[in-house]
Parts: C-alpha cells; sequence; structure tokens
C-alpha cells in the first residue's frame, strides 16, 4: 500500500469520527444505560444495586401496568384505524378538488402544533365548561356537562380525538404524496379500460399506494405506542391512573416516583414491543413482495 | 371498425384557445396521423376523441354516435400512452386482462384474447413479468396488446414512441404499421415527429397553434404544402426560403441570382398576378445539386454561393450555404468536391420549386 492511500484511510475514518461519537455519546450509550438500569433498584438517591429481573417480574403483576397497557392497545387500535382512514379519505379528496390548496393547510396546522399545546387546546374543549359541552347543551344533546376527562374510558377516547386532529395531518400529507406518485396517464388507461371511480380507487389507486401505506402504519403504530405529551398535559395519566399508557406510566414511575430501575424496564419492554411490531410488520410486508 | 369525425371542434383552457375550429373525417380503418409542434392542439384532440377532455365547441362522431357527452368507458376506443401508463402491480397478463374483466368477459374468451395478442406482439413469454421488469419496448408492446384485446372501434395513439430509442422507434414504426394492416383498425395517431407522419400515415392532419394547416396524403402534402408552415415542418432537412422578387419578364430575381421559371410557376404567377411583387421562394434540399453532375446546368438555374459548413451523410452530402444571411441547405452528390469557405454554384430544379405569399405564408404554387 502506497503511503498515501494509508494516509486517505486514515483520513476516511476520520470523516466518520464526530458522527461516531454523537450516535454513541447520544443514543447508544443511554440506550445500555437504561438496559443497565433496568436491572437495578436505582431511585436516584441510593447507589445502584443489582436486583435481577425484579422489576420485569413487578411489571406483570402491577395492576397500574395492566390499565396502561389496556390503554395503549386502546390508542394504538383507534390511531391505527381512525386517522388513517380519514388521512386517506381527506387525500383523496383534496387531490380531486379544485380548492384543495386552500384547504390543505387546514389539515396541516395542527401537525406544526406541539403535543403540548394540542393537550391545552383540547383541554378546553373537552373540560367541564369547555366547548364541547356547551355545544352539545345548547343543541339539546345533553342536558348536564359531562366530564369527558375524568370518565374511564371515556378520558382515553376523548384524548385520541385530539391525538387523531393532529396525526390525520401527517396521514394525509403521505398519502397525498402517495396519489402524487401515481402517474395520471395509469388512471386515464383505467377510464378508457372501463373502470368507473370506485373501481379505479380500489383496484387501481389502493393497490398502488401500498408501500406508503406501510409506511403510515409503521408511523402511526410507533407514534401510538410513543403517545406521551397530549395524555400528560390533558390528565397526567389521571384521574387515579386510570388514563395512562405505558410511555406515561414510565415516565410517572421514573420522575414522579423515582422508581428509575422500574421505569427503566418499562422503557426497555415499550421498546421491545415497538422494535418487534415494527420487525414483524415489515417482514410481513417484504414477503408480500 | 368506425370512421371519426371531428365537427366544429373547439378547446378553451380560460383564455387559451388549444383547438380551434377542427374540422375532419378519418374514415374507416384509416391511419391518420396528427402532427404538429408541441403546444399545437394535437393531444388535446386526441384526448378529446379519448372522452378524457371535455369539449368547449363542436361535435365528435365515432361510427354513427355523437359521443360528446359519452364517458371513456363507453366510446369502444383504446388509447395507446406515450409513457405507457401500464398499471405497476399487475403483471402483464393481467394488465391486458383488466379491460376485459372490467367488461365481465368469460374467462376462456380473456385468456384466448390474451395470448393472441401476446402472439402478434411477441410477448408471450413476458405474461407473468410485472412492468418494472421489462424494457421500454417490450413496455409499449404491452401497452399495444393491453389496447388490441379489447377489439376496440378505434386506436388512439399519443406518441407511443417518443420514449424509445432512435433504433427501436424505426423497428416498432413499421411493426404499428403491420399491425394497423393486420387489424384493419381505424387509428389516430399522434406526433411531433414529421418522419413518423411521413412513413406510418395514410393521411396527415398539420396543425399549428390550435388550427389544421393542412390533411392530406403524406406525399401530396411534401409535394403540395399549402403554406410556408407545412412547407418547412415536413420534410428534413427543412425547405429553404429566400425572398425574391418577380420581374415583368416572369423570372425570380435576387441580389446574387436571377431564376427563370416552369410552366407551373408561370401559372402561378399569371393567375395571382404576381409580376413585379416579392415573393418567398422554397426550394426543398434535394432540389439543390452541385452543377458538376447536372449537365444541363446554366446561369438561369443556378445559384453560387459560399459554403460555410459540410456534412457528408455517407449517401450524400449537406452543404449548408449562406446566401444573404440566410443559411440554405442543400442536399448534394458524395462524389462533390464541395469544401467549407469555397464557393459553390448549384442547379436548382426549376420544376419542383415552390412560391409563398410574403404576407399570409400562403403557397402560390
Amino acid at each position: 500500500m502506497k503511503k498515501s492511500e494509508k494516509v486517505r484511510g486514515i483520513s476516511n475514518y476520520l470523516y466518520v469520527i464526530p458522527a461516531l461519537i454523537m450516535v454513541l455519546a447520544f443514543l447508544i450509550a443511554p440506550v445500555v444505560f437504561v438496559i443497565y438500569a433496568s436491572f437495578t433498584d436505582w431511585d436516584l438517591l441510593h447507589p445502584m444495586n443489582f436486583v435481577g429481573l425484579k422489576n420485569y417480574i413487578k411489571i406483570f403483576t402491577d395492576p397500574n401496568l395492566l390499565v396502561s397497557t389496556r390503554n395503549t392497545l386502546i390508542w394504538v387500535v383507534i390511531i391505527l384505524a381512525i386517522p388513517m382512514f380519514l388521512g386517506l379519505i381527506l387525500a383523496v379528496f383534496i387531490k380531486n378538488v379544485w380548492f384543495s390548496k386552500q384547504i390543505k393547510s387546514i389539515f396541516y396546522i395542527p401537525l406544526a402544533m406541539s403535543g403540548a399545546g394540542i393537550g391545552i387546546i383540547w383541554n378546553w374543549i373537552f373540560s367541564r365548561s369547555g366547548l364541547l359541552n356547551s355545544v352539545l347543551i345548547s343543541l339539546g344533546v345533553l342536558t348536564m356537562p359531562t366530564s369527558w376527562l375524568l370518565n374511564v374510558p371515556q378520558n382515553t377516547f376523548s384524548m385520541a380525538v385530539a391525538a387523531t386532529w393532529q396525526v390525520t395531518g401527517l396521514n394525509m400529507i403521505l398519502f397525498l404524496m402517495g396519489l402524487q406518485n401515481i402517474q395520471p396517464e395509469v388512471l386515464e388507461a383505467a377510464k378508457i379500460d372501463g373502470a368507473n371511480e370506485w373501481q379505479t380507487f380500489t383496484r387501481i389507486i389502493l393497490p398502488l399506494l401500498k408501500p406508503i401505506t406501510t409506511v403510515v402504519i409503521i408511523l402511526n403504530i410507533i407514534g401510538s405506542f410513543k403517545i406521551f405529551d397530549i395524555i400528560w398535559v390533558m390528565t397526567a395519566g389521571g384521574p387515579a391512573r386510570s388514563s395512562e399508557t405505558l410511555a406515561v406510566s414510565m415516565y410517572k414511575e421514573s420522575f414522579s416516583l423515582y422508581q428509575m430501575g422500574y421505569g427503566s424496564s418499562i422503557a426497555v419492554l415499550l421498546s421491545f414491543i415497538v422494535f418487534a411490531v415494527g420487525i414483524g410488520y415489515l417482514r410481513i410486508v417484504g414477503r408480500e413482495k | 371498425m368506425a370512421k371519426v369525425v371531428l365537427k366544429d371542434l373547439i378547446k378553451k383552457y380560460d383564455d387559451v384557445v388549444a383547438v380551434n375550429k377542427m374540422n375532419a373525417v378519418i374514415d374507416d380503418e384509416e391511419f391518420v396521423v396528427l402532427v404538429g409542434p408541441s403546444g399545437c392542439g394535437k393531444t388535446t384532440t386526441l384526448r378529446m376523441v379519448a372522452g378524457l377532455e371535455e369539449i368547449t365547441e363542436g361535435e365528435i362522431y365515432i361510427g354513427d354516435r355523437k359521443v360528446n357527452d359519452v364517458p371513456p368507458k363507453d366510446r369502444d376506443i383504446a388509447m395507446v400512452f406515450q409513457n405507457y401508463a401500464l398499471y405497476p402491480h399487475m403483471n402483464v397478463y393481467d394488465n391486458m386482462a383488466f379491460g376485459l374483466k372490467l367488461r365481465k368477459t368469460p374467462k376462456a374468451e380473456i385468456e384466448k384474447r390474451v395470448q393472441e395478442a401476446a402472439k402478434i406482439l411477441a410477448i408471450e413469454e413476458l405474461l407473468k413479468r410485472k412492468p418494472k421488469q421489462l424494457s421500454g419496448g417490450q413496455r409499449q408492446r404491452v401497452a399495444l396488446g393491453r389496447a388490441i384485446v379489447r377489439n376496440p372501434k378505434v386506436f388512439l395513439m399519443d406518441e407511443p414512441l417518443s420514449n424509445l430509442d432512435a433504433k427501436l422507434r424505426v423497428q416498432m414504426r413499421t411493426e404499428i404499421a403491420k399491425l394497423h394492416k393486420r387489424l384493419n383498425a381505424t387509428i389516430i395517431y399522434v406526433t411531433h415527429d414529421q418522419t413518423e407522419a411521413m412513413t406510418m400515415a395514410d393521411r396527415i392532419i398539420i396543425m399549428k397553434d390550435g388550427i389544421v394547416q393542412q390533411i392530406g396524403h403524406p406525399q401530396d402534402v411534401y409535394d403540395h404544402p399549402d403554406n410556408m408552415f407545412v412547407a418547412g415542418f415536413i420534410g428534413s432537412p427543412a425547405m429553404n426560403f429566400l425572398d425574391v422578387t418577380v420581374t415583368d419578364k416572369m423570372t425570380l430575381k435576387h441580389k446574387d441570382f436571377e431564376l427563370e421559371t416552369f410552366d407551373n410557376v408561370k401559372k402561378a404567377i399569371k393567375e395571382h398576378n404576381l409580376a413585379g411583387k416579392d415573393v418567398v421562394l422554397g426550394i426543398r434540399p434535394e432540389d439543390l445539386e452541385d452543377i458538376a453532375f447536372v449537365p444541363g446546368a446554366k446561369p438561369s438555374n443556378t445559384i453560387t454561393a459560399m459554403v460555410e459548413v459540410t456534412e457528408p451523410m455517407g449517401a450524400e452530402i449537406y452543404a449548408y450555404i449562406g446566401i444573404e444571411g440566410t443559411l440554405m441547405t442543400a442536399r448534394v452528390n458524395p462524389r462533390s468536391q464541395v469544401k467549407d469557405g469555397e464557393n459553390i454554384s448549384l442547379y436548382v430544379d426549376l420544376e419542383k420549386i415552390h412560391l409563398f405569399s410574403k404576407e399570409d405564408e400562403k403557397a402560390y404554387t
């Protein structure tokens, strides 16, 4: 090997080092640390003691975690069903309607807002003296104001509505992108071939949206497992930990109750589930190809 | 099969008139090519026939039926697109069968028709493949196959060869022409390529700015263009144009030369009373020849000018000569001694020259 080639070989690695340090310091190291912490009884005050699988066993016996898991599953189902469906419908609608550009931004706006901001807005809508109650009362649907965020499991559904409001915009944009990638001539060819609007949609457009649908499903699954900010702002998991999800429980155990070890084990479990679901789904999609 | 009639057809996009009062009759089993530069309205016309574009004014008949308000699927037409427009998620067989399936054709019949079309187009081996596994030429065959299986009254083809490389284009050109003979189909074919138009068409319709310039048999259009646009558009290299004055002696006078005229031109001069007027002289490149190869050359049928560039093509030489700032092309004998920067005397085949009006660019001859 010539000297200059050797130098170039070393400099190649030098270019990578800054990025490598960033990844190691801010991604790999915390992950390793959390995994380690999940096997300890760390409480921020006392030194960490290794406790083996104690935290993990606790997860499966903790009644609070059972509620969290149930709520998380409700979130996954709702977020997978409603915003995805709405996003697709909106995308198709916007693609084919002349005033699309004007109304498109209405659905973008929630996307640009933070989850906390959305939580505050919807908190006001759902509060006892909020918008929803006054509208429903004035329409005669309700006679008394309801506590949308205090009743179980109504509170989870109410918050899912708020999340839907945010997530739908993203799904819509992704589906719009998918729709825009379909050659208009393909749809015209279908028209000439004799397909009506519905046949074109089900037999041409939907199959061609499959790649983007995969992305949307993955993003929505991961997003719904991780959902935190909206819940934290609207109910903080209450009342009486009834609307917690796994992500909220993780935060609460770690930073409210200072059970860092236990919180870490929930974090590890949550990551594992998201990973497993993601990989499993990609496998299924990959096999179909 | 059926004839197609376009009657006073107009298409407007807001204030822009894309097609203006177009009239044409495409006969049953005829291969008609719509040709013109981009933006001339040819594709818009085709799309109106297909039903993909609404008609602003006028009427379209397919067979005896007025189809203005008939949706594309009920017009009994098939269309081949420039970018093939195959269904990416279906294999070749399903691409071809899709239209038949939608029409609830029996399975055995679908199978028969797809196999038949595949045989005609030599794509039997590809039926299980997806479009992305095919080359451009194969995709275009599949697109043709999709049209053939439907057995439509009219085939509409929108620049079907434009995305293919030059060699494949020539090959597919002959195949489409053969296909036309075999299917006895009415075909309306859109292209910007005048070679395709000349080689494939029974008749060509030349359009510019939404207006039909001329309709006719390719050779007739070539020999007798109605105006300067058609004269310049059809034929490659394009016709040469020079400003000349008609003298009282019925010669064509230019600063550098004076050409005599033959009967056909004399007749036009008399008919249009052109003596003393400025006109545009049109000469096709093949009607100019190095005088070394023409025994009867004399000053009254010769133009002398400096050669700016020569392009040896093998079978001939393209000599580009400059006359008063106008670059003219001559196709001269390959053994000509013509050299860049030297003067050349070119014999003009005066029987084949054209005269055009300077005002409205219409042909006198």
